[in-house]
């Protein structure tokens, strides 16, 4: 009789290695397409790539996407613009819109699994892109306003904020879920919780 | 129809090549036809071959997986009883052709399946009725002792004659139906294989014993020897009842040869005489039985009872003969193998 205890494998090495493939990945896609504008809200992106990695990373890898897509934002500023607050300021934009994903797919996940409602595109539309971009511009908005201008003119960089981030999300970002997403959750590539 | 290696190299071409051909198209543009402002669409271009890239690396595994999958599902379906489960032949000419094996597999097994409950139904009954007939015998000798007391209390009574008569006859029927339900079942257990050459040899030496001075055998064999299902004493009683035969036609002088060679059947065992031979029409009413030629107080039997061993073992009897020559027989009996 086999007295041992089973060993659960730590899926540990596992997720930080990915984590790290996807954040190099972004990294280097990021800093290609993105181009820094000359608007009074600065360096926001004509397109920003990065809002692929908000909504399919954080679906996936759920905590360890959202460090993904922080750290791979934060690296990106510095190469391409260097300002702390730009960097610091764009965060928090940052973290909201791979959190709200996050944590609507991570009850998903307790309730169905990795099944079709996970997969879903009305899912995807509302809470991996409109809904987080939406809060995103606003407080990215919010956060980069300056105080000498009218509240007006918060329009057109919250609109450039939704256009750099919404069209991509959706033509790439829903293609790359559907073919990739089902694979990795059966080869266990996936991470259920937040951060296991 | 599709192949798994075309649809494989379609999307290889669609999603990765093809992006990675714009991109280095895009690189290779003259500087004065490269719009400043959409610099970046090389860019762009190398986030969607990106992209695309990765599609594939999915959509080539789901490829790939989805059969599995379903081979797994079914081989879970049969494994679990459901032996009629078939799969839905589809998909690229590779999968339709595995399908389609896994398919006339499990189609073998439901056969299998079917005949081995039949069999256990067949040996299940076959039990239930030798201890039916076992048990049944001693009751019978009972019985048999009181008809033969009875009998003999009332002999000469013509009253009673009759009954007794029909009590008796009664008896001996129970009698032999319960012995035949008990042989048959030995028949259906027993089904050890017996070396050929030995049951021909000790028939031979029985034979020899009864003092045939003018009698020569020649005994030529196959080696190695062969197995067969038919039990010893039947194979000796079918090749017995023929060399018998063939020492009367022969007036208790000539030669036997027999010998034993594969066959397409299995093994083949052929008895030849120098006898007078026989001429078709009379081959063929001798191989039929309940005929006898050139034997006075023949009557067939024995030859009927050739047929009837042979062909409970699946096997046949055929002659050829040439008047003033001989005749040869020869049986063609499965080789014994192991229960499946």
């Amino acid at each position: 009789m086999d007295n041992t205890l089973p060993v659960k494998k730590s899926k540990l090495i596992q997720n930080i290695v990915v984590t790290a493939i996807v954040t190099t990945i972004w990294v280097i896609l990021c800093t290609l397409g993105f181009n820094p504008a000359n608007e009074p809200i600065d360096s926001i992106a004509v397109i920003w790539p990065g809002a692929i990695l908000h909504g399919v990373g954080a679906i996936l890898l759920g905590g360890w996407g959202i460090v993904a897509t922080v750290l791979s934002a934060v690296i990106v500023d510095v190469i391409k613009v260097g300002s702390l607050h730009i960097i610091l300021g764009f965060s928090i934009p940052d973290l909201i819109q791979a959190l709200i994903p996050a944590w609507y797919y991570r009850n998903q996940i307790k309730r169905f699994g990795w099944g079709p409602e996970v997969f879903s595109f009305k899912s995807y539309l509302l809470f991996a892109t409109l809904i987080p971009n939406i809060v995103g511009a606003i407080i990215a908005t919010i956060i980069f306003h300056p105080s000498n201008q009218p509240i007006e003119q918060m329009w057109f960089p919250f609109l450039r904020w939704l256009v750099a981030n919404i069209p991509i999300s959706l033509i790439l970002g829903w293609p790359l879920l559907k073919c990739l997403g089902p694979i990795m959750a059966e080869e266990g590539l996936t991470v259920n919780g937040w951060w296991q | 129809m599709w192949r798994l290696f075309h649809r494989s190299l379609a999307l290889f071409i669609g999603l990765g090549v093809v992006p990675t051909l714009i991109i280095a198209i895009a690189f290779a543009l003259p500087s004065h036809l490269q719009i400043e402002q959409f610099k970046m669409l090389t860019g762009l271009l190398l986030i969607v071959s990106t992209i695309s890239t990765l599609c594939l690396a999915g959509l080539v595994v789901t490829i790939l997986k989805r059969p599995l999958h379903q081979l797994k599902n079914a081989q879970t379906k049969i494994q679990n009883g459901n032996l009629k489960y078939r799969l839905h032949v589809e998909g690229s000419f590779e999968m339709q052709q595995l399908f389609h094996g896994f398919n006339e597999m499990a189609s073998s097994i439901e056969i299998a399946a079917e005949q081995e409950k039949q069999h256990a139904a067949e040996r299940s009954l076959t039990k239930v009725a030798s201890q039916v007939a076992h048990d049944i015998r001693s009751p019978l000798a009972s019985l048999n002792v009181v008809a033969h007391y009875l009998s003999e209390q009332k002999n000469g009574d013509p009253d009673y004659a009759e009954f007794l008569h029909i009590l008796k006859l009664s008896i001996d029927r129970i009698k032999n139906i319960a012995e035949d339900l008990l042989n048959k079942r030995k028949d259906h257990e027993h089904q050890s294989p017996t070396l050929l050459h030995n049951a021909i040899d000790d028939l031979v030496t029985e034979i020899k014993s009864k003092q045939y001075n003018q009698l020569n055998f020649v005994i030529e064999y196959h080696q190695p020897t062969i197995p067969v299902t038919a039990t010893k004493i039947e194979i000796q009683r079918a090749i017995g009842n023929i060399i018998t035969n063939a020492i009367e036609a022969m007036c208790n002088v000539g030669t036997i040869h027999i010998k034993t060679d594969t066959s397409d059947r299995g093994v083949a065992i052929h008895i030849k005489d120098n006898g007078p031979g026989m001429t078709p029409e009379i081959l063929s009413k001798v191989l039929q039985g309940g005929f006898s030629h050139g034997k006075a107080n023949g009557n067939g039997v024995g030859m009927t009872i050739v047929r009837e061993i042979i062909e409970k073992h699946h096997g046949q009897l055929t002659a050829q003969s040439t008047p003033g020559i001989g005749t040869t027989f020869s049986i063609d009996l499965p080789t014994y193998s192991l229960p499946k």
